[in-house]
């Protein structure tokens, strides 16, 4: 008796199951967005890529009217991450945040970073394009970029400069090359490591994104030569990296939007709208400038073209110096 | 401390989100792959739309709760909830088998409490001096600390000493498989393109501590037969022997603030160390491993005064100490506020709101454990049968959630398979924690330093000894190896009570 009980239970119950999944069957064409859509981040929570990601997300999410939920994957420097946006289903639901130079280079450099530039990823908005500077100690004896440069002819490979990444180290070659110096870099975790390193005196100069601009000040230390389009704000008489003749906005970080290649022409479009409608954002572009990166928002085809100008620039650079930049 | 901030301090919302903070922390870190770090996250998107003191407050709270919600499981069913509780579970568990939960719960409570007291109290009046320590520690110095660290194993349980040692270098051998940060070349990854990241700690410990626990107690009669039983105590007698023992809290908490401010060192460290220390100037060592008190005392401080240690970087020079901290100052960012020392000249209402606020995480803290531990001891009344497919569960899904892939599960199942392999052959799993936590440390510094050193075109020892802080840290480093190695020569000669 029991068991025939049983036996009706679970006939009804599946029953019951199966009806509620007859409605989930229709194909019904719904507009998109649809649904939740999933931001992956190559780096870990907390850092300077995740935030500005968030932000955009946020903003982004209210936009399009959906939810945007932000997923990180850490690991490489960003490579797993990428690896990860170019591989996911290309429905229009899951999009990413790509950090150039990163991708750039390591698809130039890593042959295991199963990446390409022009055919992984659709490139939908950018809206950072910070580039890197160097600091050092003020009242060291390094503390303008002639004393840096003379000091290091004089002392070939022995001023010890801090950086954070592989994108630094291409820098670091161009700078050798550009100057005919020799300096030797060392490498830190992350952009917070560096910072510290100067302001303990562990190195004699740091290469560091204009982000960082705040926290060098604050611990008593300088720019000496700028990397931007325009002169420091706080310290307007920094020699800038262009001014020297070294062009180095290949180098620039870019926070990225970017979409696996193939979704819909549909998808494409919406994105890239409302990435365009939330650039003029005062309140986002308030937000992002906060953090220290220097806002720019480009879109489209536009980007695309930026961007695969820098590629060009750094091909050249990493073929030349492959063992720098590898083997530090 | 003037009016103002004490009207900013006592608004109820910020009380409120304070206190849910601080219970959502605790519950984060109680569950095992689950952490402060991951509750933060979660979290993290809440607190846009909240004022920014509450909103930090609230991730505050998570933060502190999650260095203690981790003693919970650890010390109900051996399972530390976070990796910070291990020392926790290798004394906690051995009470609750003696009856004794309750005691170790009211131990574990006011043992964070009163060290996360004493790291948030360092927190406000040393944050100037703290953070320039901090920044004095460059790459050797942070590898002799690491390596200070490693001495702690000679006082770790073991019956052979080269157990140990194999141990130990198991553990330093794990994280070198995976892409080198450094010239992010490919080692030991047999072209699996998924390991290039390697294998995070927290899947590790995980597979360490709760698989391996869980497949050791599937099939197990004995387990099934425990029989709950829980000695009551009161609270006040835990506090009065607490107090009774005032350098072992304030030496451990004072290892947990001192490793806190350095970027980069996690609670682990600061745990093994403390607890370490703890047994090696204990009256009775002996009973560490079998139910010490004072190894729950010294663990427990230890990890809750790290929260204060690794606020200090982040407020004062906007370097985060430890991941979570780094999340935490995300959040200040959101709100347009960059950290550093600008943060209390120009926003002194969010910073020192911040600072006199954490007093309230703790106390939150205390008053959680004090009313809430006699029904967390229910867990136990629950059959194993039933613990084990829930618990496992709930790890499989936190170790997913770590970095979102499926890389960290079978981690996560692997190591736990090693796990009881190891414990057959009576090799001791703590040793392995602490290589995995100080290799990555130990092996970048030191090469940080071999280039610097070449550079400097000084050869590495002379290098490293001309450094003040360096030589300070090399003399503590061959003292505590001989202390703790030392140690285990003297507990070897007298006859064991087995």
């Amino acid at each position: 008796m029991k068991r025939r009980m049983h036996k009706w239970l679970c006939c009804g119950l599946s029953l019951i199951l199966l009806l509620a999944v007859l409605p989930g069957c229709q194909k019904k064409e719904k507009a998109y967005p649809d649904g939740t859509i999933n931001l992956i981040i190559p780096y870990s929570a907390g850092g300077n890529a995740d935030t500005v990601g968030r932000m955009v997300a946020q903003y982004l999410g209210e936009e399009l009217g959906v939810q945007i939920v932000c997923v990180n994957k850490p690991g490489s420097s960003g490579e797993l991450g990428a690896m990860e946006i170019a591989s996911a289903k290309p429905d229009g639901y899951t999009i990413g945040l790509l950090n150039s130079p990163d991708f750039i280079i390591s698809d130039l450099v890593n042959p295991d970073f199963d990446f390409a530039f022009a055919d992984s990823v659709h490139y939908i908005a950018s809206f950072t394009k910070t580039p890197f500077s160097y600091y050092a100690q003020k009242g060291s004896e390094i503390d303008t970029w002639e004393k840096f440069v003379a000091h290091c002819k004089a002392n070939p490979g022995k001023v010890t400069v801090g950086e954070g990444g592989i994108a630094h180290r291409v820098l670091a070659a161009a700078i050798m090359e550009h100057f005919g110096i020799a300096f030797t870099t060392i490498n830190f975790s992350g952009a917070s490591d560096v910072v510290a390193a100067l302001l303990g005196g562990h190195v004699d100069a740091a290469s560091s994104g204009n982000q960082q601009l705040s926290s060098f000040l604050a611990g008593n230390c300088v720019p000496i030569a700028w990397g931007g389009e325009e002169p420091c704000q706080d310290l307007p008489n920094t020699p800038m990296f262009k001014d020297e003749g070294l062009s180095i906005d290949f180098l620039a970080v870019c926070n990225t939007i970017v979409a696996p290649k193939g979704i819909p022409g549909e998808a494409l479009q919406k994105l890239t709208a409302a990435c365009e409608k939330i650039s003029q954002n005062q309140e986002l572009i308030d937000q992002i400038t906060a953090t220290g990166y220097t806002y720019s928002a480009r879109t489209g085809d536009a980007l695309t073209q930026e961007l695969t100008g820098y590629y060009e620039t750094a091909k050249g650079l990493c073929e030349q110096y492959k063992e720098l930049i590898l083997a530090q | 401390m003037n009016f103002e901030l004490l009207t900013d301090l006592f608004q109820p919302d910020l009380i409120l989100f304070c206190f849910l903070g601080t219970l959502f922390g605790v519950i984060m870190g109680a569950i095992p792959g689950l952490n402060g770090a991951v509750g933060v996250s979660l979290l993290l998107p809440l607190t846009y739309n909240m004022s920014v003191q509450a909103g930090l407050l609230m991730l505050g709270g998570i933060y502190m709760g999650g260095m203690y919600g981790g003693s919970i499981t650890a010390i109900l069913i051996n399972v530390p909830g976070d990796v910070v509780a291990t020392c926790t579970a290798m004394e906690g568990y051995p009470m609750t088998q003696q009856g004794r939960s309750r005691e170790a719960l009211y131990y574990s409570v006011f043992a964070s409490s009163f060290g996360g007291l004493i790291g948030i109290a360092a927190l406000i009046f040393f944050t100037p001096p703290l953070a320039n320590i901090a920044l004095k520690f460059g790459p050797p110095e942070m590898m002799l600390v690491a390596i200070c660290g490693l001495a702690v194993v000679g006082s770790l349980s073991g019956n052979h000493l080269w157990k140990s040692l194999l141990a130990v270098c198991l553990g330093l051998f794990i994280p070198t498989i995976g892409l080198d940060q450094m010239t992010t070349i490919a080692r030991m990854t047999f072209g699996i393109r998924t390991l290039n990241s390697g294998f995070s700690t927290i899947p590790i410990c995980l597979g360490f501590f709760c698989f391996a626990e869980m497949f050791r107690n599937i099939g197990q009669k004995k387990a099934e037969q425990f029989v709950y039983q829980d000695t009551p105590i009161r609270r006040i007698t835990v506090i009065k022997e607490i107090l009774r023992k005032p350098i072992l809290l304030l030496r451990s908490a004072l290892i947990g603030i001192f490793v806190g401010i350095l970027p980069g060192v996690g609670g682990t460290m600061a745990v093994f160390l403390s607890y370490g220390e703890a047994k090696r100037t204990s009256k009775h060592p002996e009973l560490f491993g079998k139910g010490s008190t004072e190894g729950i005392v010294a663990a427990e401080s230890a990890n809750n005064a790290l929260v204060g240690g690794a606020l200090v970087p982040m407020l004062a020079l906007g370097i985060p100490g430890s991941p979570t901290s780094a999340i935490l100052a995300c959040a200040l960012t959101m709100h347009g506020i960059i950290c550093g020392p600008d943060l209390f000249v120009k926003r002194p209402e969010v910073a020192y709101t911040f600072l006199y606020g954490m007093l309230f995480t703790i106390l939150a803290m205390a008053l959680l454990g004090a009313l809430g531990i006699r029904y967390f001891a229910y867990i136990l009344k629950i059959k194993m049968q039933y613990i084990i497919p829930a618990v496992m569960v709930f790890a499989l899904f936190g170790a997913y959630s770590i970095n979102n892939r499926m890389l960290d599960v079978f981690t996560a199942v692997g190591f736990g398979i090693l796990g009881v392999l190891l414990s057959r052959f009576e090799i001791p799993i703590p040793p392995v924690i602490i290589g995995v936590v100080l290799s990555p440390l130990i092996e970048q510094n030191l090469r940080r330093a071999l280039q610097m050193a070449k550079a400097a075109e000084i050869p590495f020892p002379l290098y490293v000894i001309q450094r003040p802080l360096s030589l300070v840290l090399l003399v503590i480093v061959v003292f505590f190896f001989v202390l703790f190695f030392g140690m285990r020569a003297k507990n070897d000669k007298t006859p064991k009570a087995d």
